[in-house]
């Protein structure tokens, strides 16, 4: 079930209207568990009547696949919940420290089991080819659990904040997998902690706090921006990817702005439409995205792109492996190897790692390049400030690349014509004015409809339209919604690409 | 509105966000409601006929070229793949001709069409320009509930809201008829029950959310970007849905021309059994009898005359109006095996449910002198 589908905005109906109309917390929560565990279960269970049928009769082989996918959900809070009641209760640092070790062993053994265990074996069988050693090792059929990615890293959150004693564990089981499985954040996150969010659980959420009108704005625009502006970008950018060396070097940037349109608007839609429907019901998740794509550094960048990716693996991975303590050499390399597995957290697949990498590479330049300019000229600083934005904005393009990189298929003989590399290259070449040029353009208006984007986003970054939006009454709001609203689903396929970060 | 910044929500809040300061009463939350949904509606109302008919393969492409040329035909075939891969026009004139009636007919069949969408594009049809039609051969089809390619603008477009009511009316009276059936039945569990609940709501919410998504009109203006901006997907195939010869009629394709051994197995058996037990009437319900009445006075308000085929299938059934509508309406039924056997011809079939070129060539020479008798026992409608 999307965000964008009709039958989300049947389900939240529902959701919403049991929600408020109960009185007790414990008993909201309760709602609130079985509503997400209704929505984690639209992914896989299929037609309702048959899977009930197939259970009853016992026809375990014949259930969808990933009828399972809950267990590890469960299983996986489960055994937090044990943990943060372990390290409360353990009388010495070192059993603090193993239970917290039981809880990144298990966290991460699902994630690495789940999501790169062929990504490993083929790996590895290719590595050991490349030196003439054949190897049996066999791959699994393994399916990903949906949102997999999301929820360990929230568990994990829950265990190491416990155990650094900025959390007291959570006595009542009801409210951590509340926590973990809150629908809102389930399957693409934003990766929400625990500190911020079970806080808020203690105490019963009031309506009349709830800010409707910016919760409702703010789904609107989520809505817009995955279901019109991102699949419509969509259009473009996957014309383009599937051959990049047979675009005219200008078409080619078009083509790449629009898939920066495209998977921006694809997630940060997705996170909008997830943080409105939280605070619809009371709660408040993390900002995920603030214009990334108006940074002047790579750094900024991280600070502004899936904050709440960025910012965890700063806190968990970036600061356990020491920070910004110890020799320059050892600060380079937990940058690299933060962004290494940053890269890899997005996918089992090289190009991901790559993609972490320069990014990692890029952080490591621009902290030697700022304490280097650090008493630079003014001229030097003026220079820079104009050339920071399209430097970074380049890089961040090529980067961009790397994430969308996939090998080409021949369609008659199944063979791969190009790896997802070659392809990456041709593209970033394509971008960047070099090497031979191809034929093919795309027409005026789609720089036009590029343009209006563009300055929408710009006019958004600097306020203005929020400014307009908050002098109007709430029935010229209520009114423009409506409007707005039938304007929008007249530019929403009637098929949507499922949202980018789903993968994940 | 005045707002202030607070501790999101409630006391121990950790994150810090903009809350109005007044509680809206519930009077003023209504009318915010009132408003918006006005909005909604109003602006669907307005935008609907604005936009151009939907981007649905071979349905524009016809009704579009009826919109060009609807005054030039005197004759249209309505119905499904069994008019579309089956009649071909310029062998109907040529027939017709030599046999004294000149017509020019038109093939606006649309594979898999079936009731109620039919009568939705025949009215579409009509409302288009058709100074010159005398008659309107269509396909007998009963209104199915099947709700089957769900997230496709082929099955919205034709969701309007006289059609939402007849399957509304259609489903309950299915799931009456199971309920009873099931009552009878001693071995019936509470999961067929149940599994006859959730058959009806789910196909009453498909079809309602498709009554919703084209009176939304969905994606309707990304398709005239798409065709603007000429994006993929937006590419008209005029010969893959006019024809060769522009009159509808579309080639099946060189592998359709004849049947595969398993197909012609199960054809043989099929076949053996009409012979047997000829296909019966089904004269379904009150529900399919008044979507077939839909289509009756759409034709003769337009001043034509509606003619009925029944094609050449192996069906066992095949749905029929009234006994008294029967004697009333003009039938022309192709589905007796005996009657009809060079068209059950194993090499003339493609499959089951259609014959192949050469069979449709038979079967368009035999309607046309079908047609002749009529015309000239009749006097056509004014």
């Amino acid at each position: 079930m999307l965000f964008v589908e009709f039958r989300f905005f049947v389900f939240f109906l529902i959701v919403f209207g049991g929600y408020w109309t109960l009185r007790g917390n414990t008993a909201r929560k309760w709602w609130l568990l079985l509503c997400s565990h209704t929505f984690y279960a639209c992914f896989f269970i299929g037609e309702p009547a048959e899977f009930l049928a197939h259970v009853t009769h016992g026809e375990w082989a014949q259930l969808p696949d990933g009828w399972w996918f809950p267990a590890v959900l469960w299983a996986s809070t489960c055994m937090d919940f044990a943990v943060g009641l372990g390290i409360a209760g353990a009388s010495s640092e070192a059993r603090r420290k193993a239970w917290l070790l039981v809880s990144v062993v298990v966290n991460v053994g699902v994630l690495g089991f789940f999501k790169y265990f062929n990504f490993f074996i083929t790996s590895g069988v290719e590595f050991l080819d490349w030196f003439g050693l054949h190897t049996s090792l066999h791959t699994l059929k393994i399916i990903l659990p949906y949102g997999v990615s999301f929820y360990t890293f929230q568990s994990l959150s829950y265990s190491i904040d416990v155990y650094r004693r900025r959390l007291e564990p959570v006595r009542r089981f009801l409210d951590l997998a509340f926590f973990i499985s809150f629908f809102p954040q389930l399957v693409a996150g934003p990766i929400v902690r625990a500190m911020t969010f079970l806080p808020q659980l203690l105490e019963k959420r009031v309506w009349a706090n709830v800010d409707v009108r910016g919760a409702v704005t703010l789904f609107f625009v989520g809505f817009v921006k995955k279901a019109c502006v991102s699949e419509l970008a969509s259009q473009f950018s996957d014309r383009f990817f599937a051959a990049p060396q047979k675009y005219t070097h200008p078409a080619a940037v078009i083509g790449m702005l629009f898939y920066a349109a495209q998977i921006y608007c694809d997630f940060s839609g997705y996170t909008d439409m997830a943080i409105a429907t939280a605070r619809l019901l009371g709660y408040e998740l993390t900002l995920n995205f603030d214009f990334p794509l108006f940074s002047r550094s790579v750094t900024e960048f991280w600070r502004r792109w899936h904050i709440s990716l960025s910012t965890w693996l700063r806190d968990y991975l970036y600061i356990s492996l020491g920070g910004n303590r110890g020799t320059k050499l050892f600060i380079w390399r937990n940058l690299l190897l933060t962004m290494l597995l940053g890269g890899l957290w997005h996918g089992a697949a090289w190009h991901y790692v790559l993609m972490g990498g320069l990014n990692g590479l890029a952080l490591i330049v621009h902290r030697e390049w700022a304490q280097l300019t650090e008493n630079a000229g003014a001229i030097f600083r003026r220079v820079m400030a104009v050339l920071a934005w399209p430097l970074t904005f380049y890089w961040i393009l090529v980067t961009f690349i790397l994430f969308r990189a996939a090998p080409t298929l021949n369609a008659k003989t199944h063979a791969f014509e190009a790896t997802a590399l070659q392809n990456a290259w041709a593209a970033v070449k394509a971008i960047s004015f070099i090497g031979r040029r191809g034929k093919l353009t795309f027409n005026m208006e789609s720089a036009g409809i590029l343009a209006v984007l563009a300055l929408l986003h710009w006019l958004n970054f600097h306020g203005v339209l929020g400014r307009w939006w908050r002098r109007l009454p709430d029935w010229a709001c209520a009114g423009l919604l409506g409007i707005g609203t039938i304007i929008a689903v007249l530019f929403v396929p009637v098929k949507y690409k499922p949202f980018v970060y789903f993968q994940f | 509105m005045a707002t202030i910044s607070a501790v999101t929500n409630a006391v121990r809040g950790a994150v810090t966000a903009t809350v109005p300061t007044s509680r809206p009463t519930i009077g003023k939350s209504a009318l915010l409601g009132v408003i918006f949904l006005t909005a909604v509606f109003s602006t669907c109302a307005l935008l609907g006929p604005c936009l151009p008919f939907p981007e649905v393969s071979t349905v524009r492409e016809k009704i579009e070229h009826l919109a060009r040329h609807g005054d030039d035909y005197e004759i249209l075939f309505v119905g499904s793949s069994h008019v579309q891969f089956q009649i071909m026009p310029t062998i109907f004139d040529r027939v017709a001709g030599m046999n004294g009636v000149a017509v020019k007919s038109f093939n606006a069949g649309i594979p898999a069409m079936v009731s109620p969408e039919d009568s939705y594009v025949l009215e579409e049809m009509l409302r288009r320009p058709h100074g010159r039609l005398r008659w309107v051969f269509v396909e007998l089809s009963c209104l199915g509930t099947q709700v089957w390619g769900e997230n496709t603008s082929r099955f919205a477009y034709w969701h309007d809201t006289a059609r939402l009511t007849l399957l509304a009316q259609r489903l309950r009276r299915e799931a009456r008829g199971k309920r009873s059936r099931l009552a009878k039945d001693p071995t019936a569990t509470i999961f067929d029950r149940w599994s006859v609940w959730t058959t009806t709501v789910g196909r009453l919410y498909g079809h309602a959310r498709a009554w919703l998504i084209r009176g939304a009109n969905l994606s309707r203006g990304s398709e005239v970007l798409s065709r603007g901006l000429q994006l993929p997907g937006w590419e008209e195939d005029l010969r893959g849905s006019l024809g060769e010869n522009g009159d509808g009629w579309v080639w099946a394709g060189r592998r359709l021309q004849q049947m595969t051994p398993e197909m012609r197995k199960q054809y043989d058996g099929e076949y053996a059994e009409r012979l047997a037990n000829p296909a019966v009437k089904d004269r379904a319900d009150a529900v399919c009898q008044s979507a077939l009445e839909r289509i009756v006075t759409a034709i003769t308000r337009a001043g034509a005359r509606p003619v009925f085929l029944v094609p050449p299938t192996t069906a066992g059934r095949n749905f029929y109006p009234t006994e008294e509508r029967e004697r009333e309406l003009t039938i022309l039924d192709f589905s007796d095996v005996r009657q009809n056997a060079k068209l059950f011809l194993p090499e003339n079939r493609m499959d089951l449910g259609h014959v192949n070129t050469a069979g449709a060539e038979i079967f368009t020479e035999d309607l046309a002198r079908r047609f002749v008798e009529l015309a000239k026992g009749s006097t056509p409608a004014p």
